[in-house]
């Protein structure tokens, strides 16, 4: 190359050699930089034959144009760099479970909002009712949004480290591992699991949000609102609702991906049930979630004087016992009613 | 006509890719440099592009069917490859399934 040529052709290099280069994984970039400009070199020799030195800045382009833009360069390189963060059957799998969670659990939040603006009259009224659905939204809609890009990039997440490690999600790789036809009563819709998971998302949504407009109604002498619920120690105890909703999430999810009782729904639920039953033990009995009003106003409308009188008094002196007792025995058919239809503890066929 | 010549080079493309490897392994018995192993192959009508076997020859180094080393004592630093036991091993068996293969088509095309 002549001087003023060779200066800006070795430019042009320095800048296609940065740009294939910084596209690269860090690991062999050195080595693959060094490769390059050899490559380069190699072409500009063969334009210019017997005198390499005479090389022009057009011919650099020429070379340059031959290789490929940077970003072509780079893809041969490095083929792994154009992979999707998620392939084909993980992929079907994630469109169809990722916006139901998006959609459920945001709905979830949104109701919630509904419930408490309802409660404190901020949408009562022809006047304020413009003025109170505006500020609604402009309370809620962050929180909707917020809920609803967390629930995404959670799930989008989880879906490329399954991918990463190979989990088996639903991915039928020989004859051998075909599912077996479910019978009748071993599908599952996936409306029930909706359902469950909404059902889920709302109570949790009430319980972390607005726990105080659960009421029950005193008809004496006037009808009167009591709160059922100690708002201030079931809010508190956000992070308990969300744990218990996250299992039952995920118990859902596996039966939404798998469509009927297959051995993963059958340990997937068995799993979920125990760890609510912990995480609800721990939560009812350390702290007392019924209101001392709505306990007193029971009390006072049951006839203590009856036959079952220190049976009823007992149930409603420790009322929180009996509502994780409930809570108990719910989650304990769920366990049982999977494990038994999944035949988890059967062999296999 | 312009489809259809786009049809046919896509086909010759593809018909194309394998082959490179074998030539590869083939003629990497000895070491060679890349630049120098694609005006081989171009030289013997087996049309290579450099900025596709650069990658290739670094994909089968990782699959230890090459190892390279770098030349530092000529005019300019060239890395060398050449075919492991393993690549050998690998190009015979490879050169023995495409000549089944050519006869098998052969019969087939009626050559």
């Amino acid at each position: 190359m002549n001087t003023a040529a060779k200066a800006f052709g070795e430019e042009l290099i320095d800048r296609y050699v940065y740009a294939v280069v910084r596209q690269l994984p860090a690991r062999g970039r050195d080595d693959i930089e060094k490769e390059i400009r050899s490559l380069i070199s190699d072409m500009l020799d063969e334009r210019r034959g017997a005198d390499p030195a005479a090389a022009t800045d057009n011919d650099v382009r020429v070379v340059l144009a031959e290789l490929g833009t940077p970003s072509e360069l780079a893809a041969k390189y490095d083929p792994d760099g154009d992979k999707p963060l998620l392939s084909a059957p993980y992929a079907r799998i994630y469109r169809r479970v990722v916006p139901i969670l998006v959609i459920v659990i945001s709905s979830a939040v949104l109701l919630a909002g509904i419930i408490e603006a309802i409660c404190d009259g901020e949408l009562s009224g022809a006047d304020s009712c413009v003025n109170g659905i505006v500020a609604f939204f402009s309370e809620w809609l962050p929180d909707i949004c917020s809920t609803a890009l967390a629930v995404f990039a959670a799930a989008t997440i989880f879906f490329i480290m399954a991918e990463r490690k190979g989990m088996q999600l639903k991915v039928y790789t020989g004859v051998d591992s075909l599912p077996r036809v479910p019978s009748k009563n071993e599908v599952i819709s996936p409306a029930s699991c909706i359902f469950g998971l909404a059902f889920g998302a709302v109570i949790t949504a009430v319980l972390c949000l607005c726990p105080q407009y659960l009421i029950a109604l005193s008809i004496g002498d006037s009808v009167k609102a009591i709160p059922v619920l100690n708002a201030e120690a079931v809010r508190g105890s956000w992070y308990l609702w969300t744990a218990l909703f996250l299992f039952g999430a995920v118990r859902e999810t596996v039966k939404l991906i798998d469509g009927s009782y297959t051995r993963r729904v059958g340990a997937t639920s068995l799993a979920a049930d125990v760890l609510s039953c912990i995480v609800a033990a721990i939560g009812f009995l350390r702290t007392d979630f019924i209101s001392g009003e709505f306990l007193d106003a029971v009390t006072a409308s049951v006839d203590v004087t009856g036959e079952n009188a220190e049976i009823i008094a007992r149930v409603f002196s420790s009322f929180s016992h009996v509502a994780l007792a409930v809570f108990i025995f719910a989650l304990m058919i769920d366990a049982v009613t999977s494990v038994i239809r999944s035949r988890l503890f059967l062999p296999e066929k | 006509m312009a489809e259809q010549d786009e049809l046919l080079s896509g086909m010759i493309l593809e018909l194309r890719r394998g082959t490179v490897v074998l030539c590869v392994l083939n003629r990497l018995n000895t070491p060679k440099y890349g630049y120098n192993l694609v005006s081989e192959l171009s030289a013997a009508g087996i049309q290579a592009e450099a900025n596709t076997l650069y990658p290739l020859l670094r994909r089968l180094e990782s699959q230890g069917l090459l190892e390279s080393n770098w030349e530092t004592s000529e005019a300019k630093p060239r890395k060398y490859y050449v075919v492991t036991e393993s690549g050998r091993q690998v190009c015979a068996r490879l050169t023995e399934s495409w000549r089944q293969l050519v006869g098998n088509v052969s019969a087939i095309i009626g050559d």
